[in-house]
């Protein structure tokens, strides 16, 4: 959820500093499918969690993501500084636990996993967005269900007819736009070697 | 629609509220600190970082040799031929910004109403023509060269950054036909300039060839200066003598924009 409402701040900054109007259409269509994303992982949360509970996952999440940094990394200098960011991110997350002891009376260690589970991988992820594109390109929505292009609702057919009724950027500057080495300029002619 | 030299609401001089803005600078004069503003802190302070900051990228390594371009590169032994390359991947990130900027300038054209001795469609396409030719002259010296064009070498990528005020501003459709031009007097200035030099380093390096070509490149890019500038002198000197003049209309109108 924190990811997506990054990503969604970052098209709502971001857009504005273009003066192309399509520029701005493209980026605000994308913020509001980031929306859409953060509205749907705001849905998922378990209502019954605690304030102290989410802060201290969220903690927890943080040492993780950093420690995976910090196995992976084979530059030395930045080896350093993920370490200095986990020792940074586990004193704040004892910071929680004290609180929750404090405040929940609870034992944190009820939350937490007694190991980690295998870091977040850095590596190349082509093969795996490849095949969720061409597996879930077509994927569209009933109700709360997600379903193969045949079974979408009407619902989402009108939504979607609604909200495209004056075009889409987003399928605008697809429509112009084939990846070519050294950009579209160098297509028309020789091709580059 | 108005036309930005007509007068309008435009409050942001001084000006426009006396009162107020006597106010702000008594209110600037009694908050006044003792340090005296020269600018001396941040410049050291900037200094510090110049001082020890990494370029902001390098060069690639060489690409594999083979056949003429063996030749063209035993040419450059003795130099630094990274110094040449940086330069033609500078003028190819150039000549492509050229001839996005051109493109940008025949919409405007199409939703202005220009003056009779401005611009025609087909003026800018040719010099858009141009610019796109002069992109693939760069891209196969590179390539005679044995390098990559595809890669972003320093020198163009600070120069993209640097031409990115250029894009925003004919892309912006507030903006005029003529202050595009202007705009584009800038780039073609600065393209004269890198050819120019690119005609130096080739001279000097023995690329008889490569010179010529760059030399005939050189020579259209003057013609291009030329070209805008008389557009630039006819329009706004027929603007400035006709006051609010009919006849000196090249709003941009949003409604008018073409629908892709």
């Amino acid at each position: 959820m924190s990811a997506e409402h990054q990503v969604h701040d970052y098209y709502m900054n971001i857009g504005p500093m273009f003066t192309d109007p399509v520029a701005r259409m493209l980026y605000a269509e994308i913020a509001s499918i980031e929306e859409q994303h953060v509205t749907q992982y705001e849905c998922l949360v378990d209502p019954d969690e605690t304030w102290l509970e989410k802060w201290l996952l969220h903690e927890c999440n943080e040492v993780y993501t950093y420690w995976s940094c910090l196995e992976q990394e084979q530059n030395p200098r930045l080896k350093a500084l993920w370490d200095r960011f986990v020792s940074y991110e586990l004193g704040q997350m004892h910071f929680v636990m004290g609180l929750m002891r404090q405040i929940e009376r609870r034992d944190p260690e009820e939350l937490l996993p007694a190991s980690l589970p295998d870091p977040i991988k850095y590596e190349s992820q082509r093969d795996f967005v490849r095949e969720v594109l061409a597996n879930e390109v077509d994927l569209r929505t009933d109700g709360t269900e997600i379903v193969p292009r045949d079974r979408e609702s009407a619902l989402s057919t009108r939504y979607r007819d609604q909200v495209n009724s004056a075009g889409s950027p987003s399928e605008l500057v697809a429509a112009d736009y084939h990846f070519t080495p050294g950009t579209e300029l160098a297509r028309a002619d020789l091709a580059i070697h | 629609m108005h036309k930005p030299t007509d007068t309008g609401m435009n409050r942001t001089g001084i000006a426009t509220s006396p009162i107020d803005s006597r106010r702000t600078i008594e209110g600037a004069e009694q908050a006044q600190t003792d340090s005296v503003v020269d600018g001396e802190a941040l410049a050291a302070e900037r200094l510090l970082w110049a001082s020890s900051a990494p370029p902001i990228g390098t060069m690639p390594p060489p690409a594999t040799l083979k056949g003429v371009i063996k030749t063209a590169v035993e040419k450059l032994e003795g130099h630094k031929p990274t110094v040449f390359l940086d330069k033609l991947g500078e003028r190819l990130a150039f000549e492509r910004t050229g001839t996005r900027l051109y493109e940008a300038v025949m919409v405007k054209l199409e939703a202005a109403d220009p003056h009779p001795s401005g611009p025609s469609r087909a003026d800018l396409a040719e010099i858009h023509a141009a610019e796109r030719r002069h992109f693939t002259v760069v891209r196969d010296a590179i390539l005679q060269l044995g390098a990559d064009p595809t890669a972003m070498t320093p020198c163009a990528d600070l120069i993209s950054v640097a031409g990115f005020g250029w894009v925003q501003a004919v892309s912006d459709p507030r903006t005029t036909l003529n202050q595009c031009l202007d705009v584009l007097m800038i780039a073609e200035l600065a393209d004269t300039e890198g050819w120019q030099l690119l005609v130096e380093l080739a001279d000097q390096l023995g690329f008889d060839d490569l010179g010529r070509r760059f030399r005939a490149a050189m020579v259209e890019e003057e013609r291009h200066v030329q070209r805008v500038r008389s557009w630039i002198s006819a329009s706004l000197i027929g603007e400035a003598a006709t006051g609010s003049s009919h006849k000196r209309d090249d709003d941009v109108d949003p409604a008018m924009q073409p629908r892709h």
